[in-house]
Parts: C-alpha cells; sequence; structure tokens
C-alpha cells in the first residue's frame, strides 16, 4: 500500500485542492491512486477543492470526507486560515466501496440504512470509514446548533449492514460557528450526507480512543427530564440551575459548546476505580434560549439514565494521547505488522485554543507517527465514531486513532 | 443498627457535600483560571501579530534593520541583508568590519555612529561603501538613533541602511549624460563654426594649392624652387585633410569604406610621422607578413596612427622614448567578453610608447571628447575621441592598457574580411587634358582665375565667373555653347545646386559638377539626385579636378539626368 499525504493552506480552493493532491502524489510516489480521503476547512470552497483534488487525479477517483475544523498531517498542523489536507492511497490488494446517502437531517437512522443497504453483501470488509454532516441546523442569533445524532444513524448502518465490521468515521464541523458543512461523497459534494468507505485486502485495522475527561464530584445524577439531545432536569432539579451553581456564575451558558463541563456516562463498575475506557462524555453544545434546558451533541441520554458531571482534564488529556498511540504503535509492531497510515479523528475540543494548553495535543501523535515513519491525516471533528465497550459510537472530547497496518 | 446506618447516611451527604464542593470550587478556580489563559493567549496573540507585523515591515522594507549595542556587537540584522550583501543575518552580524571597504567615507561614518553612542542624540544620515559576496561594491546610507536608558545613557543603536548604490550609479549616469550633452552641444557648436570657417579656408587653401600647382609646372624640374614649392603643395594636402577631419566633428562625414592592406596604409603613415614627431622618440615597426585584408577608409586609418603617435609624443615628453607600432593577425576561437569580440579572425595594431602612462582613474576618461591632461593651448582632447570614433565606425574595438611611469599600449581590432584589397589607383601624374567648353563659377574671384588658368592648360575653353546670376544668365543666353558646369555649392546670391537646378531646367542633359568646402544644407547623394554629375570637395587638386572633369564629360550626354 502506498500512501501520500498532501496539505496545504491557500484562499484560492481551486489551486488549494490541486496543490493537496499534487504534494500527496509527490510525497506518496502515486501512479494509480485507488481512493483519496480529504479533508478542508470551513472556510474553503469545498467544491472547488474538490474539482483541484480531481486535477491530478481524474474523476474516476472516489474522495471522501469533507469539512474540518483544522488539518493534521505528519508536519502540519492548522485550523486558521484555509487549511486542507488528503491522503491518496495506492494498492493493488485494497479493495473498496464507496456510498452514500442523502436527507440526514430529514432522519438519521434511515440515512444510515440507507448508506448500509448499497454497501452490504459487496467485498468482505474489514472496516467501515463513516463521515457525515454533523450540523443538522446551525446555530441562530436565538438558538444553539442542533445535530445530527450519531446513534440512530450508526443503529440504521448496523442494522443493515451484514458484516459486523468495526465504524470508525467522524461527524464532520467545518468551525466552531458550527456553520453547514459539506461531504465529499466520492464523486460529488453535498451536504447532509452520510459517506461510508468499506474497506477489505490485506490490511490490519488497529485503532485506540483518546480521552481527557475525569469526574468533577463522583457523584451520580439521574435524569428526570429529557427529550432527544435536549436534557431539562436532573435528579428533579433544572438542570440549568444545577450547572450555573457548579460554576458559581450563569457564565458558562454563553459558551458555545460550553468548554469544561460535560455530561458522562460510566459504562463500568459504577464505585470502582476511574477507568477512561469506560466513560462516554457528552458535549453540551449550547443552552436552549429560554434557559430550560442544555442541548447535548448526542441524542442517546433518557429519562431514567444516571449521568456524572465531567471535567475536561488537559493532563488527562495528553497524558492519554501520548499513552495510547505510543501503545498502539507497540502492538502493530508487536504483532509483525508494519504500520502504513493513520487517521486521526480529533475532536475539536482538543485543540490549544479551546483546550487552553500550551502545546497542541495533536503534536504527540505527529512525534510518534514521524518517529514510526508512519504517514499520518488528521482532522479535527465534532463527534468521534469508533467502537468502544462492544459497539461503535459516537463520541465527545476524544480522539480516535485508525492505523492500517501490513503484515512485514 | 438503626442509629448505625443514620449516621453512615449523614457521613455519605456529608462526604457528598465535600466532593460536590470541592468540584465546584476546582470547576470554578480552572475556569477563573481558564479566563486568565484566555486572556493571556489573546494578548500573546496580539503581541504575535504585532510583532509579526513589524517584523512584517521590517522584513519586506526596501532597508536594512540592525541593532548594535555601544561595542558595535550586532544584536540583530534583517533578513534583507541576504539582498544587499549576499550573506544571511547571522554572517553579516560577525563580518559586517569585513563587508565595509577602505573608502575613507566608512571613517567618518564611523565617527558618526560614536558620537550618536556618545551623545544619545540622533546624528545626521551617512553614507558607507560595503562590499557583496559578488565582489561588487554596494553603497549604503545609514539613519540610526540611539536608544537611551532611563539615565539618558546610550544601550543600542538601531539603524536602517538604504541601498543608495543604483541612486547614485543614476546620479552619476545622469551627471555624465548632462557632460555629454554639453559636450555634445559644445561639438555641435564647433561642427556649425567649423563648416562655416572650412568654407573659406578651403578657399584659402584652394588658391595656394591651385596656385602652387601651376608654379610647379611653370618651374623647371632642377629648380631650386621646385622642392619649397612642393613642400608647400604637400603642406597644403596636409590641411585640406585637417579640415576634412575638423568637418568630420560637425557632421556624419562620408566613410569610404574598401577592402585594403592596412600595412600599406600604416607604412605611409609611419613615414610622415617620422617626419614630424621629435628626435628624442625612436620609431619601431613590427608588422607581420600577409596581414589580413580589412574593410577600412584609408584617410581615418591614417588619422588613427597619427592620433595615437601624437599622444605618444606627448606621454614621452623630452625623455628618450620608444613608440611601437606593430601590426598582427590574430584569430579568436571564443567569444573574448573583456574586448567584447565574436570569435573569428582580426587585424591587430597595437601602439605600444615608454611614456609616463596613464593612472587608472584617468583611463575610463581618456575616450570622453575634451577630456585632456595637457596643458591649455597644446592639446583639444579630441584626439583619442577621434580615434574611438573611427574604431568604432570600422566595428573595431580598443583595448588600452596602460602602467603609470612605464607606458601605455593601444590595441586596435579589426575584423579581416575574404575579400582581397583593393589596391590604390597609381597616381597619374599626367591630368587628362580635353578641349570642351567649360562654365567656371565661384563666388570666390581667385578661385574663378586660377581654375580658369588650370582648366584652360589642360586645353578645355573656360568661361568664368564669381556672380551665379551672371553664370545663370550667360547658359540661358546660349546653353548648347558649353559643354559642361563647374559652379561651387556655397555662394553668396544663390546656391549652387540651385543655379544646377535652373540650369537642369533649361538643359536637362548639361553636366554639372559642384564642388564645396563644406555644406551643411545638402548632402553628396542630394545632389546627385538632382541631376548633378559629380560632386567634389574643395581644395580642389589639378589631378582630381581633371579626372573629374574628364570623366564627367566622357559620360556626357549618354547618362539620362535623374537615372
Amino acid at each position: 500500500m502506498k500512501i501520500g499525504i498532501g496539505y496545504s493552506n491557500d484562499q484560492d480552493s481551486l489551486l488549494l485542492g490541486k496543490k493537496v493532491a499534487e504534494k500527496a502524489i509527490k510525497n506518496g510516489k502515486i501512479e494509480a491512486p485507488a481512493m483519496i480521503i480529504a479533508f478542508c476547512g470551513g472556510r474553503v470552497d469545498h467544491e472547488a477543492y474538490f474539482k483541484g483534488l480531481q486535477t491530478p487525479v481524474g474523476e474516476k477517483v472516489p474522495i471522501i470526507g469533507g469539512s474540518a475544523i483544522g488539518i493534521i498531517t505528519n508536519e502540519h498542523l492548522s485550523y486558521e486560515g484555509f487549511p486542507a489536507g488528503a491522503a491518496i492511497i495506492e494498492s493493488d490488494t485494497l479493495e473498496h466501496i464507496e456510498s452514500s446517502a442523502n436527507n440526514l437531517h430529514k432522519d438519521e437512522k434511515r440515512a444510515g440504512q440507507r448508506l448500509a443497504e448499497k454497501l452490504s453483501n459487496t467485498i468482505d470488509g474489514k472496516l467501515l470509514l463513516m463521515f457525515y454532516d454533523s450540523i443538522k441546523k446551525p446555530p441562530t442569533e436565538n438558538s444553539p446548533p442542533v445535530i445530527n445524532g450519531s446513534p440512530p444513524l450508526i443503529e440504521g448502518i448496523e442494522e443493515k449492514l451484514k458484516l459486523t465490521v468495526p465504524i470508525i468515521g467522524a461527524g464532520l464541523v467545518g468551525d466552531y460557528n458550527f456553520s453547514a458543512t459539506k461531504q465529499f461523497c466520492g464523486s460529488y459534494v453535498e451536504s447532509q450526507c452520510v459517506i461510508g468507505s468499506l474497506l477489505a485486502g490485506d490490511f490490519k485495522p488497529h485503532f485506540s480512543i483518546m480521552h481527557g475527561c475525569v469526574p468533577k464530584d463522583g457523584i451520580y445524577h439521574t435524569i428526570t427530564r429529557a427529550e432527544g439531545p435536549v436534557l431539562y432536569e436532573v435528579d428533579g432539579k433544572p438542570v440549568i440551575d444545577m450547572i450555573d451553581e457548579q460554576y458559581g456564575s450563569k457564565e458558562w451558558s454563553t459558551q458555545l459548546p460550553v468548554r469544561r463541563l460535560t455530561i458522562g456516562v460510566n459504562y463500568g463498575e459504577k464505585y470502582g476505580e476511574f477507568s477512561e475506557n469506560q466513560f462516554v462524555n457528552r458535549l453540551i453544545a449550547g443552552v436552549l434560549p429560554n434557559r430550560e434546558g442544555i442541548l447535548l451533541f448526542e441524542p442517546d441520554l433518557a429519562e431514567g439514565n444516571e449521568i456524572l458531571f465531567m471535567l475536561r482534564n488537559n493532563k488527562l488529556m495528553m497524558e492519554s494521547v501520548q499513552k495510547n498511540t505510543a501503545e498502539l504503535f507497540k502492538t502493530i509492531i508487536a504483532k509483525g505488522e508494519k504500520p502504513v497510515f493513520g487517521l486521526y479523528i480529533d475532536c475539536a475540543g482538543r485543540t490549544a485554543l479551546i483546550s487552553e494548553t500550551l502545546t497542541e495535543e495533536a503534536s504527540e501523535v505527529q512525534n510518534i507517527f514521524n518517529r514510526y515513519n508512519t504517514r499520518l491525516l488528521g482532522f479535527y471533528s465534532g463527534v468521534e465514531v469508533a467502537p468502544m465497550l462492544g459497539r461503535s459510537i459516537g463520541l465527545d472530547w476524544t480522539g480516535v486513532l485508525l492505523v492500517l497496518a501490513e503484515n512485514n | 443498627m438503626e442509629t448505625e446506618l443514620e449516621k453512615a447516611r449523614t457521613e455519605i451527604k456529608y462526604y457528598k457535600k465535600i466532593a460536590e464542593r470541592t468540584g465546584n470550587l476546582y470547576l470554578r478556580e480552572t475556569e477563573e483560571l481558564s479566563k486568565i489563559i484566555t486572556r493571556l493567549k489573546q494578548t500573546e496573540k496580539t503581541l504575535t501579530k504585532s510583532e509579526q507585523k513589524l517584523r512584517n515591515i521590517i522584513e519586506h522594507s526596501n532597508e536594512l534593520f540592525y541593532l548594535h549595542d555601544t561595542d558595535h556587537n550586532l544584536l540583530y540584522v534583517s533578513p534583507k541583508s541576504m539582498e544587499f550583501f549576499g550573506y544571511p543575518p547571522d554572517e553579516v552580524k560577525i563580518k559586517w568590519m569585513e563587508l565595509m571597504t577602505s573608502n575613507p567615507i566608512n571613517q567618518a561614518g564611523f565617527e558618526i555612529t560614536l558620537k550618536a553612542i556618545q551623545t544619545g542624540k540622533k546624528q545626521k544620515p551617512y553614507i558607507l561603501e560595503g562590499r557583496r559576496k559578488d565582489g561588487t561594491n554596494i553603497l549604503l546610507e545609514i539613519e540610526e538613533s540611539p536608544i537611551t536608558d532611563e539615565n539618558g545613557e546610550t544601550v543600542l543603536i538601531a539603524g536602517a541602511a538604504r541601498d543608495i548604490t543604483a541612486r547614485r550609479q543614476a546620479e552619476e549616469e545622469k551627471e555624465k549624460l548632462e557632460t555629454q550633452l554639453r559636450q555634445s552641444q559644445k561639438m555641435e557648436a564647433i561642427g556649425t563654426m567649423a563648416g562655416g570657417i572650412a568654407h573659406d579656408f578651403n578657399n584659402i587653401l584652394s588658391i595656394i594649392l591651385g596656385n602652387t600647382e601651376l608654379a610647379i609646372r611653370d618651374v623647371p624640374e632642377l629648380h631650386p624652387v621646385k622642392e619649397s614649392l612642393d613642400e608647400v603643395r604637400h603642406a597644403c594636402l596636409r590641411a585640406k585633410d585637417v579640415v576634412r577631419q575638423l568637418l568630420s566633428f560637425g557632421r556624419n562625414s562620408e566613410m569610404r569604406l574598401r577592402p585594403l592592406d592596412i600595412s600599406i596604409i600604416l607604412r605611409e603613415s609611419l613615414k610622415l610621422i617620422r617626419s614630424t614627431l621629435p628626435s628624442n622618440i625612436k620609431i619601431r615597426q613590427d608588422f607581420d607578413e600577409d596581414i589580413w585584408t580589412i574593410l577600412g577608409d584609408p584617410t581615418q586609418l591614417n588619422q588613427i596612427l597619427i592620433n595615437l603617435s601624437t599622444n605618444a609624443a606627448d606621454a614621452i615628453g623630452s625623455e628618450d622614448g620608444i613608440l611601437n607600432v606593430s601590426l598582427e593577425n590574430v584569430e579568436l576561437l571564443r567569444h573574448d567578453p573583456e574586448l567584447n569580440l565574436e570569435p573569428g579572425r582580426y587585424v591587430k595594431i597595437s601602439i605600444r610608447d615608454t611614456g609616463i602612462g596613464i593612472s587608472a582613474e584617468l583611463m575610463e576618461r581618456i575616450f570622453d571628447p575634451y577630456f585632456t591632461t595637457k596643458e591649455v593651448g597644446r592639446g583639444t582632447g579630441m584626439g583619442l575621441t577621434v580615434v574611438h570614433g573611427i574604431v568604432e565606425t570600422h566595428n573595431g574595438r580598443i583595448n588600452i592598457s596602460s602602467t603609470p611611469g612605464k607606458g601605455t599600449v593601444f590595441e586596435i581590432f579589426f575584423r579581416s574580411i575574404d575579400a582581397a584589397p583593393v589596391d590604390e589607383v597609381p597616381a597619374n601624374n599626367t591630368p587628362p587634358h580635353g578641349k570642351e567648353t567649360i562654365l567656371f563659377v565661384d563666388d570666390e574671384k581667385a578661385i574663378v582665375k586660377l581654375n580658369k588658368t588650370r582648366l584652360e592648360r589642360l586645353g578645355y575653353q573656360v568661361l568664368g565667373t564669381s556672380d551665379p546670376h551672371k553664370a545663370l544668365e550667360m547658359f540661358r543666353y546660349k546653353p548648347i555653347q558649353f559643354d559642361l558646369v563647374i559652379t561651387d555649392m556655397t555662394m553668396p546670391n544663390m546656391m549652387g545646386d540651385e543655379l544646377a537646378a535652373e540650369m537642369i531646367k533649361i538643359r536637362p542633359d548639361i553636366p554639372i559638377i559642384l564642388c564645396t568646402g563644406f555644406s551643411g544644407r545638402i548632402s553628396e547623394e542630394q545632389v546627385l539626385e538632382k541631376g548633378v554629375r559629380a560632386f567634389i570637395m574643395k581644395p580642389l587638386e589639378i589631378q582630381e579636378l581633371a579626372e573629374t572633369v574628364r570623366n564627367v564629360l566622357d559620360a556626357g550626354s549618354s547618362r539620362e539626368p535623374n537615372s
């Protein structure tokens, strides 16, 4: 498998796409591209960028991906200006089939089903790469953004996909304002879509999830009123009041998303040792205009669920990314495999800008990839999708690292 | 048991409260900390932006910025150094002093910096001369501002250097152009003046030359006065050439290029030069055999040798010296960048003297018109300009090398041509005769008289007049009686070409010869186009006059006017 990575940051979107593709071709010595995984910042003209990517490779090579808040490669990391990056893959043994489904905002589950129906019974897939539009409705002056939920989407996919393959992917966001996004659906560019690529062949997928949150106080609360992604009451009290009290002010509700506090669900032992791998976090996307409730990034919390208030922890985030990335590589090497390509799907909240760290968390990933001389493409996302606790799940505030390896 | 349970519940509540409060405190603290970090980051970003902006200004400015301490150690040099000196800032920091030339203006500059350090006050801008990596010099205009501490002591000097090399060159170029313009105007004035006096001077020469030639023919061959008369004639001919050279500055004198063996020309010239140079100067002649043919004007090539020899003689002065003139064939196999000569075959003339030589400073100016190092009255400053002009018009190249105190060598290259030299027509001392009737017109009566006598001695019937209107009347009265009209060009009442035109109107086939000392009014081609058959320059030599008259008459009416 040959991988070429291209990166550029240029206002001229057509030129940007051309440069990125040309760099990737040069960088990977690509002769016969099989597929392209590409992302670009929200300010980039996606259609022009897409055409630019096609310029050196032609229109027959499928391009999957779409909007991202920023781009990470072995040498670059940027979420300012007009960043864009792509991985061009060439392989004689890689089998892949792409599919897309639209109208995600109308029915996530149905979109998932339609996507999977097209992929089913085709190839003996080992991995499903899946990228979807996170923004159902961009925020307005009076309302927070409405998010396309990953649980129904994944449910729809798993329902129709006959193979049991891990789903690795992301809910795409293009900027911190939660503006509308676009997806690269193989041969065209569209919004409110989910794009999937089922991969098969002589490669081995390995992945790891990087966390970064700890329980605020270890006190469990029960949801007493929730509706879809909106959480109204916890322990019979308005959740807004509870959070006001925790912060000591109402200032937090102006944050989009809320930066420090998340809602966590512990899938492990209730009072057992803290294990980040057992926690699923839900980002608070915003506050309803009438301050009646909080809008979560996913609609999967229901009345009766026990939750904890979680706090983002930079130290844990850095330790997690360093430890998990290094361990993943060690595992791959120990198995006698050779890592060839990494896709890092990193929550946009983990940038130094939002998490207020002095260094970029993703730079730890870059360091380890460079140490192992392995090509890396990463991007900043809204939701990360990866298998956890035995099933594929949408995650918040995590970094999902996928590494494709080949037998030595 | 009940009490213990109650106690445990209370304890749990208590610990929960503690955990909750601790968690909240942590949240609030980190939130506050976050705000501080955000503010700091924003400040840092603003500072970074501002620094970036400043850096952009500095790095994209046309000036080189630097900062040095009071010991002249450079602490910062902007990346412009690469463009200015060809070295990156870090290298310039170390080798600044090495990059300065020995030009005394640099010392003056350092003193101004020193004053700025001592006084803490901004000083006037100054100039430094540096040397680039490629060896060329760069002129910098420096403006420095001292940075002082709270006690007013200078701690740093911030400087901006502007590359003024091009500006200075442009200024020098402008100055040079202005000088050239002034010189050109001066040349034009001289040309006009020369043209004006040339007519009179040629008339005088014509009279002297003509009468001398008549006298030579009248005295017996072995009469002692004949030798003197020959000298007078010889001097007249040289004077004629001088006038021709003089006129060439006023207008583009016509060059008569023809294939020639330059060794013959130079041998002849050296004979003449030998008789004019003082005896303290020995002339050595070193000519290769079978010198290739070149395309040239013999008179002008002769002038080159005369001018360079005169200069050599002046350079040698009253001391014993040698003038060496050599001639050789040279074949260049590749382009000579110094001489800007393409590969090919050349004839090289070298004129070497053992004089005082020329300093490097003067070397650049020696071809400038009116540039002379000679005392007033001893040189016009035109000699080398003329040489340069002649070489240029022959598409040749000139190279000078000189060692002050040891002498100078002028090397001149002329491209050879694949043609045999056209031999000089051997002098026919017997002027052709004739019996035809000629009307001779010149406003100078003495010239009319002289040429009437000359032509009559050649057998012609000659009617002469100094009034062109009278000449026209005579012609109109009986046009058929004249076989030829010879008229001067510049006459007060009617110009020669106007007279010719009127006559041609009357009798289109009348052969007319126009002669002139100088005319800026009309060229030879224009005259010939108007139907005039020949154009000759004054002063007229008997041989030239006789041959021209015979040639025109022999061509006769077989040639249609304006053909």
